[in-house]
């Protein structure tokens, strides 16, 4: 009798541990501009850790990539990692989803837009920044604006270079648009309150702060 | 006129050599072998290196060999020393662990932490840089004290990443507000030091009597200041993302994150 409960809760538990075990996983792989200093890295990858539950936690500090897993029954959205990376202070540039199911989800910066070859004129753009984490967000703020084909800021220079589609927009909005994201682009400011929550190493106005 | 030219090259040599004196030369650099290094610490005669991207601190030898290896931390960062124990604050798990003749434990009976980056000591004095909460904690032998809050003032900080203490004060790398503070045994501002250097990152700092150093992260420099804000002399030769330092038998080491090299120099 003894023996009879004693392996009925050994298979109980052995069942449990395996179902827990084969708990089904979603894959994330996220790619982050501006990582480079250990505190920071490590401080993305604690904030990563307010998911609870996460496992599987791969950072490489020198290229930016981030990897962990989750648990699908949890449904972690894009959105959801998009708002962490930025809580943590970065920029995301590339997120793919991997889903149990075998679903892909994945975030790009946008390379180019539906351009008009024709009508492509290319300006140069005084944009004030810092650092590479300054030249992902210009950068990407520049080309999710529609009619833009290219944007490539200068760390050195603090110039962009945008080549844009000028029926479909003007240097003065793609400027408008940059400093939205918190850049003061040709002569428009960017709103104080977006300037103040950009990461430390991004304050442009601080006499400080060195290009690197 | 001769004895006015004597005391004039004299002069001119006392000078010369006061300078040489003053310079930190390199005398050698240290390859680490994956080790990319955030703190250090002498136990024992031993050189001792936390390891922040492997989890681990390592004791090396003079040519940068693993000696002895300490796993399973979770980013351990600037480490400190008391007498025979080691200090390893623990970035990803909010502890002070510590590591006594062969035995790993926790410091206990410390607030509660979020991302201690650095930790010293002073004989009962303990103080520690606590990165989120913009804090450092400093331990004067009865009660803790909490020092700073986030902000760019004068006692404020902007991620304070390593904290050393001296007979009279404690000294604060705040790394991005790019200065140090100092402060008082009571937790008084008392001055900012390296604000005029164009610090980019201020991640570790070391005080020695008279000599005040500072890593300049982001721009890969090391500065030696005099405790009035003088500055003596501007260290750039094999430095590669510098995290933090320390002098140990006259020598200066710096350990430099990117390259995973212990560079040493020597007066």
């Amino acid at each position: 009798m003894m023996k009879k409960i004693i392996s009925s809760l050994l298979i109980s538990i052995l069942f449990i541990l395996t179902a827990v075990a084969q708990k089904p996983m979603d894959k994330f792989e996220i790619q982050v501009d501006g990582l480079g200093c250990p505190f920071c890295a490590y401080g993305l990858e604690k904030k990563f850790k307010e998911f609870k539950g996460i496992k599987q936690v791969q950072i490489e500090i020198q290229t930016g990539d981030f990897k962990f897993e989750y648990p699908s029954e949890k449904q972690l959205t894009m959105d959801a990692i998009v708002n962490q990376v930025k809580k943590a202070g970065y920029t995301p540039k590339t997120a793919k989803i991997i889903r149990s199911n075998g679903g892909v989800e994945a975030l790009e910066v946008p390379l180019k837009s539906n351009t008009d070859s024709d009508q492509l004129v290319t300006e140069i753009v005084n944009v004030k920044g810092n650092c590479q984490m300054c030249k992902a967000r210009i950068e990407s703020a520049a080309l999710a604006t529609k009619g833009v084909d290219k944007a490539i800021w200068d760390v050195e220079t603090k110039m962009l270079e945008v080549a844009f589609d000028r029926k479909q927009i003007s240097v003065k909005k793609i400027a408008k648009n940059i400093a939205l994201a918190g850049h003061d682009a040709a002569k428009i400011t960017a709103p104080k309150e977006v300037y103040e929550a950009l990461p430390v190493c991004c304050y442009y106005n601080n006499p400080n702060l060195k290009t690197h | 006129m001769i004895r006015i030219i004597s005391c004039f090259l004299l002069s001119i040599v006392f000078v010369a050599c006061s300078k040489t004196q003053k310079d930190w030369q390199l005398k050698k650099e240290i390859k680490l072998d994956d080790v990319y290094p955030i703190g250090l610490a002498v136990l024992n005669d031993q050189l001792w290196l936390s390891d922040g991207d492997n989890n681990r601190l390592v004791q090396i030898n003079e040519d940068g060999k693993i000696e002895k290896e300490l796993v399973d931390f979770e980013r351990p960062m600037h480490i400190g020393l008391s007498k025979n124990t080691l200090l390893i604050p623990e970035y990803g798990r909010d502890t002070i662990s510590t590591y006594t003749g062969g035995k790993k434990g926790f410091l206990r009976d410390i607030p509660k932490l979020d991302a201690p980056a650095g930790v010293f000591t002073l004989g009962k004095e303990v103080a520690i840089a606590d990165f989120y909460t913009n804090t450092v904690h400093f331990f004067n032998g009865s009660i803790w004290l909490k020092i700073g809050g986030k902000g760019t003032a004068e006692g404020k900080f902007n991620y304070p990443t390593d904290v050393h203490l001296s007979t009279g004060f404690i000294f604060v790398a705040d790394a991005y507000n790019h200065r140090v503070q100092v402060f008082d045994k009571s937790g008084r501002f008392v001055k900012v030091l390296g604000q005029n250097l164009g610090i980019n990152a201020a991640t570790g700092i070391y005080v020695a009597d008279k000599e005040l150093f500072i890593t300049d992260f982001e721009n890969s420099r090391v500065f030696v200041v005099s405790l009035e804000n003088e500055l003596i002399q501007e260290i750039t030769q094999a430095i590669e993302k510098p995290t933090d330092m320390l002098i140990y038998n006259e020598q200066l080491y710096v350990v430099n994150y990117k390259s995973g090299i212990v560079s040493v120099y020597e007066r």
